[in-house]
């Protein structure tokens, strides 16, 4: 039944991921390329999308189909290089970090742009720093779980710990250097999603964004009843037990690019290991490998706690990411059998392809997604279900703030 | 050993059978005198069971959905967040089961008079070590032989113990162990590219899901096993759809997933006296015995339904047994069956629940 017997898995798991350490990702040419791209396109204004009627205002959501009302890139501000600045130096202290809280608590740093807190591994969140890193300091609960490929928080430590000064700061900046640029994105669906008031002079800051003025109101009266994207043959089982990274990069990458890559290729980009893919890599890869993030589909994807979004607002972020970017969502689940029913085994938190919406009027909301675990490849206790799933959103809902990260990539 | 096997199905059996009303050994007789429960439909049109509120007496666990927790009737079993230990207690009793070094807790089942604690090893090359607990005088012992395969599907009913072993060249095998000898054997094994899983066991029998290597969607089966320890295709499914069973006092009740693209809807049916009943929308892979009826999770209907936990019965009722205080945005996890009680979380925008009652 299985396809490969166990052993004969976890040989080809550690050689991959020897292989993968022999050239971390950091140093792959690509990458650099990209961190130093990022670091010069400086200001480069993006245009406003949106039709003419909405010129001069916020795309409205909830109306638009033609018109995805996406927020481009911003510039790098000097106040937002001396806040990456001094996030960065503060990492010094993993260099003499001694143990588990020490180390998460050196691991967990946050940089504030324009009032908006981005942190490190875990992406744009109203969380304290003691909050995340006690996160982190917990030790990933289900033992017995499956896993799946997303890097857990021993994971994350282990990676922080692993990487030199040198090559900690070059990826960290890049990160918050993506992150910086994304902000007015993260006020956008802040403002629209969870009817957050822009501040002042918000539109002026950002000509990315179209000025902006009033949060879209309402649930889902102005959606369509029913809503998908990309094609179902992008949905693939993946190859690996821990590349359910690669697997969600590959249908997110064909549906942008027309053409399959295998997941291979996008084990290198993502800096895959045998302990997991983290989500800020993925939301890197969709930025750089992608058209998702121009500013006719989503804009600059970015990692999201939702830790405080009421399923409402996490179904209305669904829809609006499908529907009007016309962009998929990197999907953060734990893969729980609460949550997944037909499993019959926990595993671990994971990745998925959010790429659809059925408001179903006389039911309950559902989700459309992609499922690159197939239990029947590495289990012979579990039969295959289908690649292409719809189910009750707000299971898919629960078992998102059930991660230890609860964020998405959007 | 398959002999041995078959000896203990048609034991198990045959003292259901003898309990219910000494008629000879079969999985379909034992149920009602004719006449006193409704009569199903035929198989191409069944009967539609409306359901009746009957909630049981629920009572609140005390600890939070997700947590793994089983209540059965003296006893319940709470486990840690990590998976590391199970703590049994009941009144001034206490055991506690730890997974040990490399180890996890996969699975707590409960009867009556056992309670069994998987440990499966953490990189699930080998087997899992069984811990078992007789909850009459909380001596603890295991189940060393045959080695449990990691993971799978695993059933209790009584002292009666069925889970995955690797047989000959590797096959995927039935086990089953006698808890009051501690001795296993391995009976069926699954053919070559096919697999099984969904146990479940009651006094009425074992049911289990087998399947393919079909792709990209299996074609599976629900058995209920013979005498012999052989499973035996429940006639009523349509090919390749089943999911769940359960063995009844007069039949069985499965699911089907007729769409595949909606894996987790079900539709539930029921048989009984070679009647066919159809009991309407489910969650797939909620179905579980016990006592005498069989449960299963249905996920709201409409916006101002709750999720609700229906409760097939040997008078051939179905019933609404649970209700979740959230409407819309809710669903229930798996039920849990520990010795005729069962356990259920309920999670929903209103508040999530953890909750118990006796089946009985």
């Amino acid at each position: 039944m299985p396809a490969l017997p166990r052993p004969t898995l976890r040989r080809v798991a550690h050689r991959i991921a020897d292989e993968d350490a022999s050239r971390p990702l950091w140093r792959h040419p690509a990458t650099i390329a990209a961190a130093a791209l990022a670091l010069t396109l400086g200001a480069v204004p993006l245009l406003p999308d949106g039709g003419q009627d909405d010129r001069g205002e916020i795309a409205p959501s909830a109306e638009t189909t033609g018109a995805p009302g996406a927020v481009g890139r911003g510039g790098l501000t000097p106040a937002m290089r001396a806040e990456i600045d001094r996030v960065l130096a503060e990492g010094a202290a993993l260099d003499r970090a001694q143990g588990r809280t020490a180390t998460a608590r050196a691991s967990v740093r946050c940089a504030t742009f324009e009032g908006q807190r981005y942190c490190l591994g875990f992406g744009w969140t109203n969380q304290s720093e003691e909050a995340l890193a006690a996160r982190l300091e917990t030790r990933p609960t289900g033992g017995t779980t499956e896993r799946t490929g997303d890097l857990d928080a021993d994971g994350l430590l282990a990676r922080a710990q692993g990487r030199t000064s040198t090559a900690r700061t070059e990826a960290e900046r890049a990160e918050l250097t993506m992150a910086a640029r994304s902000v007015g994105k993260v006020w956008m669906l802040r403002h629209e999603i969870q009817g957050v008031p822009l501040p002042d002079g918000f539109a002026e800051r950002h000509p990315e964004v179209t000025a902006g003025v009033d949060a879209r109101g309402g649930f889902g009266a102005s959606y369509p009843k029913r809503s998908k994207i990309l094609t179902s043959k992008v949905a693939q089982a993946q190859n690996t037990t821990y590349w359910c990274g690669p697997a969600t990069m590959q249908a997110i990458g064909w549906g942008s690019q027309g053409k399959r890559k295998n997941q291979s290729y996008w084990a290198r980009r993502l800096g895959t290991t045998s302990a997991g893919t983290a989500i800020t890599d993925m939301v890197r890869v969709v930025n750089n490998k992608t058209d998702y993030d121009e500013d006719t589909h989503a804009g600059p994807y970015v990692v999201l706690d939702i830790s405080d979004f009421t399923f409402k607002q996490w179904y209305r972020l669904m829809m609006r990411h499908v529907h009007d970017y016309r962009a998929p969502v990197v999907l953060h689940p734990n893969l729980h059998t609460q949550y997944y029913p037909y499993l019959d085994d926990d595993a671990s938190g994971h990745f998925q392809v959010g790429r659809g919406f059925d408001q179903n009027p006389g039911g309950n909301p559902q989700l459309g997604w992609f499922e690159p675990w197939d239990q029947s490849r590495f289990d012979p206790s579990e039969p295959a279900i289908g690649r292409v799933q719809w189910r009750n959103a707000y299971r898919s809902f629960r078992a998102n703030l059930d991660h230890f990260q609860h964020n998405v990539g959007v | 050993m398959r002999g041995r096997t078959a000896t203990a199905l048609a034991l198990l059996v045959v003292l259901a059978a003898c309990s219910a009303d000494d008629r000879p050994v079969d999985l379909q007789p034992d149920g009602p005198p004719p006449g006193s429960s409704p009569t199903g439909g035929t198989l191409d049109d069944p009967t539609a069971v409306e359901p009746e509120t009957a909630p049981l007496d629920w009572q609140d666990t005390g600890v939070e959905a997700g947590t793994r927790y089983v209540r059965g009737a003296e006893w319940e079993a709470l486990g840690d967040a990590g998976d590391t230990r199970v703590e049994l207690a009941r009144d001034d009793d206490a055991v506690t089961i730890t997974a040990g070094r490399g180890r996890t807790i996969s699975e707590v089942l409960m009867s009556r008079d056992w309670a069994v604690v998987v440990k499966q090893d953490r990189a699930e090359t080998a087997p899992s070590e069984v811990a078992v607990v007789d909850l009459g005088s909380g001596e603890t012992g295991e189940v060393a032989t045959p080695p449990a395969a990691s993971g799978g599907s695993w059933a209790l009913t009584d002292g009666d113990l069925w889970f995955p072993t690797y047989g000959d060249g590797g096959a995927y095998c039935l086990a089953t162990a006698a808890l009051a000898d501690s001795n296993g054997e391995d009976g069926w094994c699954a053919p070559d590219r096919s697999g099984f899983s969904g146990l479940t066991a009651s006094e009425h029998g074992v049911g289990m899901m087998t399947f393919d290597d079909a792709r990209p969607v299996t074609c599976r089966t629900v058995n209920l096993l013979d005498a012999s320890g052989v499973p035996q295709p429940v006639e009523g499914p349509a090919d390749c759809t089943a999911w769940d069973v359960a063995a009844t006092a007069d039949g069985a009740v499965w699911s089907e997933v007729p769409k595949p693209r909606r894996q987790e809807e079900a539709r539930f049916h029921a048989s009984a006296d070679g009647t066919y009943f159809d009991l309407g929308p489910g969650t797939t892979g909620t179905a579980v015995p016990c006592g005498d009826s069989v449960f299963f999770a249905r996920d709201p209907q409409g916006p101002d339904e709750p999720a609700r936990l229906m409760r097939w019965t040997p008078d051939r009722s179905l019933e609404i047994a649970y209700e979740s205080p959230s409407t819309g945005n809710a669903f229930l996890g798996d039920p849990v069956c520990g010795g005729g009680v069962v356990t259920l979380a309920s999670y929903g925008e209103q508040g999530d629940e953890h909750v118990w009652a006796s089946v009985s």
